[in-house]
């Protein structure tokens, strides 16, 4: 037989610590997901090259820089929020957690309707360029991550008037903030893709 | 199944949202084969459907090299030709098979090895199942009723980009099945790198773990920052061919992105499949001597840099033109195998020492030879002064049946045959694991060696004895399945190590 000790079976660890691993593990996968579009975009520019008649961006399209900033703004009101709700359910203050988590939601929602109004208003057509099919793709992606952070944003908002999070039980709370702050930080890598690296 | 007390004040809730926590549901679903809890029950019938799958995509391999080889014309009875048939044997592999075979294989045994009672997210490792067995179903559907050349083969050095509007309607199919199936390998990944990360048994440290779960824990690590730029390269591809764009059309999509995010060999996964094959060999070693293996930990961390210079797949700047033979065949990329042959070498020193014989050992010895011959073909291709034997076929035939798909079946059916005794409940009857495991290492062994072999000497001949190749792993997963439902019974629940 194995000289490797064998293990007993006994209590397993709070769950909330699967939570938490869990939800780094899924940010991973996350972030290498927006990594990828992130590194085609600019692969794929670098090798188009810019400016002239057949440069990458179509000299069509104009931006509407207004938008795009909106919805990195909105992003990150959404993470401010999101820990001023976490740090009052530490605290036992539910009423005011409840508020914290439920306008995260409507931050993140706002943002989904900019990102939304920016794809409809851009008049790029896909089979046209490849920037436009990188361009949708990466709206897509912050659509998704915006959702995510949404339904984590509402879940919470739930647990928390259920009285399932809040003094020293955080750690769900916890993994559902760092989903709203992967779903901040994929706005805000497609802002400054779109918008300011071009 | 041993359940625990709630461990919050919502159990219902927690099990709801997060799956973490044993409530009163949680032991009803434990005998539901549908909705299990119980990751050896999941992971079983993973492991049934899959062989099923395994079987299929061989017979499909039969057919198409059996044409290839004259025996019959399909080519007459088929009007897209070969095409279709050898793209779904080729994505049914690389995509539904490959990975997941050992996500299943592994939710069976690694929560044994640890002393897990359950997995960290049972719901998580349900969604894992089901979603492979809609996908993989779509991807069957998209290749039977395609409406032209099957456009998407993740094995293919090089993308088939239709002219805007022109691509078959099915590869919009058969991408979101690629997608679907991908995304449910990473729910599986996740859920085994967390059970393994929390759900130890007191006293159960990560530097004391068995070989084949600490090459579960790096590789399923390692996939889960990898599968997503699968993921992403899939649906920029899927973008694409949809909307009829010309990312794919363009140099740059068609280079870096199909080599490093969508063609198999271009990716880490490559050398990711590998790793819990040597794994599955170093566990044996140590069931069967009955000692750690040689070096201490030395083991667990040449896994562990296996897994990490797989990454460097990465790095090569291989375009279209020059990936043919790409990444294995060259002197830096060669480097990637280092740490798997120094580990080859500590295994074999470790089987000194004596070993008790059993029928798993036919599966380490064939996972041995199979890397052996592949490592052998790498070096005559790289040796040859005649360039033009670096062919696409090497790459897309030959290689990936011994070092990628090969070792991924040999490994998990070792596995199987290994713990069968703790999985199920009593062992595999010796005739039926040594006629699975014979059928298996004659079948990778020929198949991957005839098919190497194609680029140095007669391609029909080479077909047919692939052909044959295919026909015994055919076999071998048939009766490993019929062996395995053999077994298969209501009331399994999560029991320690110490059924052999």
């Amino acid at each position: 037989m194995a000289t490797t000790p064998q293990p007993t079976v006994s209590a397993r660890p709070k769950s909330g610590n699967n939570a938490q691993v869990g939800t780094l593990l899924a940010g991973a996968a996350a972030i290498m997901f927006v990594a990828t579009l992130a590194g085609a975009y600019v692969s794929v520019r670098n090798w188009i090259g810019v400016g002239g008649d057949d440069g990458f961006i179509p000299q069509a399209l104009k931006f509407d820089n207004y938008a795009g900033f909106m919805t990195m703004t909105s992003a990150l009101a959404a993470s401010l929020s999101a820990e001023w709700a976490l740090m009052s359910s530490r605290l036992n203050q539910r009423r005011w957690a409840t508020a914290g988590y439920g306008l995260t939601a409507f931050f993140l929602l706002a943002a989904m309707n900019v990102v939304w109004f920016i794809g409809q208003r851009s008049g790029l057509v896909a089979s046209e360029t490849p920037y436009a099919i990188l361009f949708y793709a990466l709206l897509a992606a912050m659509l998704l991550l915006l959702a995510i952070g949404v339904v984590s944003a509402i879940v919470t908002l739930i647990r928390i008037l259920g009285g399932h999070v809040g003094g020293a039980e955080i750690l769900h709370g916890r993994a559902a903030n760092w989903l709203i702050h992967l779903a901040t930080a994929g706005a805000t890598v497609g802002f400054f893709l779109i918008y300011t690296y071009r | 199944m041993t359940l625990t007390a709630p461990t919050s004040t919502s159990p219902a809730i927690d099990a709801a949202v997060f799956g973490t926590s044993v409530d009163p549901f949680d032991a009803v679903l434990a005998d539901d084969w549908v909705a299990s809890v119980d990751s050896g029950r999941t992971g079983q019938l993973h492991l049934g459907l899959l062989s099923a799958v395994i079987a299929a995509a061989s017979g499909l391999g039969v057919a198409v090299h059996g044409s290839l080889a004259g025996w019959w014309d399909l080519t007459s009875t088929n009007r897209f030709g070969l095409d279709p048939l050898f793209a779904l044997h080729q994505n049914l592999w690389a995509v539904s098979i490959a990975m997941p075979l050992w996500i299943a294989v592994a939710s069976m045994v690694v929560p044994r090895q640890i002393g897990a009672t359950r997995s960290a997210f049972p719901r998580l490792g349900n969604l894992a199942l089901w979603g492979w067995v809609v996908g993989t179903g779509l991807l069957i559907t998209a290749s039977l009723v395609t409406d032209g050349p099957q456009l998407v083969n993740v094995l293919s050095p090089t993308s088939a980009t239709a002219t805007a509007g022109q691509a078959p309607r099915a590869t919009d199919l058969a991408l979101a099945a690629i997608m679907l199936v991908t995304l449910a390998t990473l729910c599986g990944a996740i859920n085994l790198v967390a059970t393994i990360l929390t759900e130890r048994a007191p006293g159960t440290k990560l530097s004391t773990l068995r070989p084949f779960s600490w090459s579960v824990l790096v590789t399923m690590g390692i996939t889960v920052v990898t599968t997503p730029v699968f993921l992403a390269g899939t649906f920029l591809l899927y973008l694409d061919q949809h909307f009829g764009g010309q990312l794919f059309a363009s140099g740059v999509g068609a280079d870096r992105l199909w080599v490093h995010a969508i063609w198999l060999m271009g990716r880490p996964e490559s050398i990711l499949l590998a790793i819990p094959a040597v794994g599955a060999v170093a566990d044996v070693i140590v069931h069967r001597t009955g000692q750690t293996l040689l070096g201490g930990g030395a083991a667990n961390g040449l896994i562990s840099a296996a897994a990490a210079t797989s990454l460097l797949t990465w790095a090569g700047r291989e375009l279209i033109a020059t990936s043919s033979t790409a990444p294995y065949a060259r002197l830096w990329n060669g480097l990637i195998l280092l740490p798997l042959f120094l580990l080859l070498l500590l295994l074999a020193g470790s089987a000194r020492s004596g070993l008790k014989p059993d029928v798993s050992l036919l599966g380490a010895l064939g996972i041995v030879l199979s890397i052996v011959a592949g490592l052998g073909l790498i070096v005559a291709v790289v040796a040859s002064p005649d360039k033009n034997i670096k062919t696409p076929l090497f790459t897309q035939l030959g290689l990936p049946n011994l070092l990628v798909f090969g070792l991924v079946l040999l490994g998990a059916f070792t596995m199987v045959v290994e713990h069968s005794g703790s999985v199920y409940g009593k062992s595999l009857p010796k005739p039926i694991s040594t006629l699975a495991l014979l059928a298996v290492v004659g079948g990778v062994l020929l198949s991957g060696a005839a098919l190497s072999a194609g680029v140095f000497s007669d391609s029909t001949s080479a077909h047919a004895a692939g052909a044959i190749g295919k026909a015994l792993i055919a076999g071998g997963a048939v009766v490993l399945l019929l062996g395995v439902l053999s077994f298969a019974k209501p009331g399994i629940s999560t029991r320690e190590e110490g059924g052999h």
